[in-house]
């Protein structure tokens, strides 16, 4: 993965965004909630890297904290939508046809329904929260690993490889872990990966529609939002937040693509020269 | 007997794929299924394995060493693969997992089947490889990396780490060229009399079938039509399928050896 410039790229953005937000928890340039109604939409300077936002608070800190906050928005997205996504593959490639198509019909009838919607939904009794960022994305992304997954996990669970493993007495159980889902793990990986970019994206967008993260979480989404509402007066304090989650979603997805290529034998040259 | 099969019947969907086959291989012995494609002799393969789809409806018996294998639970049915019966099949490229190494895929049988620590396993992999002419090296290689022949020869391996009482060989050389073909058959012959097991060697090719087998049953359209000593049915045959077959066999031959001259 280090070895194209893609995946150093990626990795590099992706390790600075966990470096952040861990320093985030101990320590910020900047007090959070220091605000100073003298200093409000200052330049980049000294004392505040990025500026100030229209309450005199410090941008760079902000968005420091946030990223903790995006962080683990990520991660439950991605837990989840994987827990999701693999669940329903297994349904898919049950022995059991009633099982199986059940799960095809269930997942083509659920994708339909859109990320925002889910969210809205779940806003009604619980409140704008990560909770309902994490949840809405992780069921949408989860039906979507399992639709774009499935043609290659049915592919696998058909294959002589698999009639093999069943011929050595291996369970179904074992057949999915260790035979189908190793050679479909390239396409969940890129998936997962679009999934944990999006999750950035949709942070920022359900936070802006107000059903996202709480007031006074800080946030990427947080940030823009409050920002984009007074970008005709100070466009910077929009264009960090927005510069960031582009900057991340970008890496998310290479990151995704080189992972995919990494743990891929019949694609990695190098793997196959090391074996 | 190591293994009986009786009346069995197979339908899928409603068709009819296997009708009433009966035959048996005795302990040892190399007994063959021969046909032409599409004449049911696969499906007997799986049904014996169970391996059928979930709609196929089986009738008849299968015993494995008097075991009954017809309507046993899935559970058993996986003890029994692998420990005491082995397969392998017509395209090793397919057969074998492309992202595990040879070392795992040989191992498989011994993990579910054996409680062995890691250096006995990796020795009894080792000791298999070389039984099959491969060298330790491989072991770290992925089926990619490998020549037909050498897919082929991990998937012996695989069939006969456990040393399964009876192994079942689907049409295992019909995707090799000619000498490897005539290796792995050797190989396959020799490492199954050595072990003592019975070897169940489906084809469509008789020139194949009496190089590996001393019995042999022609299967047509799901029927057993004829049966016997190997030798006799290519020198003898009565039916019309089988007639065929064995002057196809013999057609290709003599071009080869015309086509020498």
């Amino acid at each position: 993965m280090w070895s194209t410039v893609e995946g150093r790229f990626a990795l590099s953005i992706l390790l600075v965004w966990v470096f952040m937000a861990v320093l985030s928890l101990v320590w910020t340039p900047q007090p959070l909630w220091a605000t100073d109604g003298q200093q409000v939409w200052q330049k980049p300077s000294h004392n505040h890297w990025l500026g100030t936002d229209g309450t005199g608070a410090d941008v760079f800190s902000w968005l420091m904290a946030g990223s903790a906050t995006n962080l683990l928005i990520c991660l439950l997205t991605v837990a989840c939508a994987a827990a999701l996504g693999i669940l329903l593959i297994a349904a898919t490639v049950s022995r059991s046809a009633l099982v199986a198509n059940t799960s095809i019909v269930l997942v083509d009838a659920l994708i339909s329904i859109p990320t925002v919607l889910i969210a809205l939904i779940l806003a009604v009794p619980l409140g704008a929260s990560v909770v309902v960022i994490v949840l809405a994305c992780g069921l949408g992304y989860g039906l979507n690993l399992a639709r774009v997954a499935r043609p290659q996990a049915l592919l696998a669970a058909r294959s002589d490889y698999v009639i093999a493993a069943q011929v050595s007495g291996a369970s179904a159980g074992r057949i999915l872990v260790s035979h189908i889902l190793p050679n479909i793990m390239p396409v969940v990986a890129v998936q997962l990966s679009l999934s944990a970019g999006s999750s950035v994206l949709a942070e920022s967008g359900l936070t802006y529609l107000g059903v996202g993260v709480s007031s006074g979480v800080p946030s990427w989404g947080h940030s823009l939002a409050t920002s984009v509402k007074l970008i005709n007066v100070y466009p910077l304090t929009a264009l960090w937040p927005g510069l960031l989650v582009t900057l991340v979603v970008l890496s998310l997805n290479l990151f995704g693509d080189s992972i995919g290529d990494a743990i891929d034998p019949q694609s990695n040259s190098a793997l196959r020269e090391a074996a | 007997m190591s293994l009986v099969v009786e009346g069995l019947s197979v339908e899928i969907s409603g068709r009819q794929i296997v009708r009433n086959v009966s035959f048996q291989v005795a302990d040892g012995e190399r007994v063959g299924l021969i046909g032409s494609s599409g004449s049911g002799k696969s499906m007997i393969t799986k049904a014996i394995l169970g391996l059928l789809p979930e709609q196929a409806t089986v009738n008849g018996s299968i015993r494995l060493f008097g075991e009954e294998l017809v309507g046993i639970g899935e559970e058993k049915m996986a003890d029994l693969r692998g420990s005491y019966m082995g397969a392998i099949f017509q395209n090793p490229s397919d057969s074998l997992n492309p992202v595990l190494t040879v070392a795992q895929q040989v191992s498989l049988p011994l993990r579910l089947h054996y409680r062995l620590s890691k250096g006995q396993r990796q020795q009894r992999v080792e000791s298999m490889l070389d039984e099959v002419g491969l060298d330790g090296h491989v072991a770290g290689k992925y089926p990619s990396q490998l020549s037909g022949g050498q897919q082929q020869r991990v998937a012996i391996a695989t069939a006969l780490v456990t040393s399964p009482k009876v192994i079942i060989a689907d049409e295992p050389t019909t995707a090799l060229d000619a000498i490897t073909q005539r290796s792995i058959i050797d190989l396959l012959t020799c490492l199954v009399d050595r072990s003592g097991a019975s070897l169940l060697f489906v084809t469509h090719d008789f020139a194949v079938l009496s190089r590996v087998c001393q019995r042999s049953y022609v299967i047509d359209h799901g029927d057993v039509i004829e049966g016997g000593n190997t030798q006799v049915l290519l020198q003898q045959p009565q039916e019309s399928v089988t007639k065929e077959l064995v002057k196809a066999a013999r057609t290709l031959t003599l071009h080869v050896s015309n086509h020498g001259q």
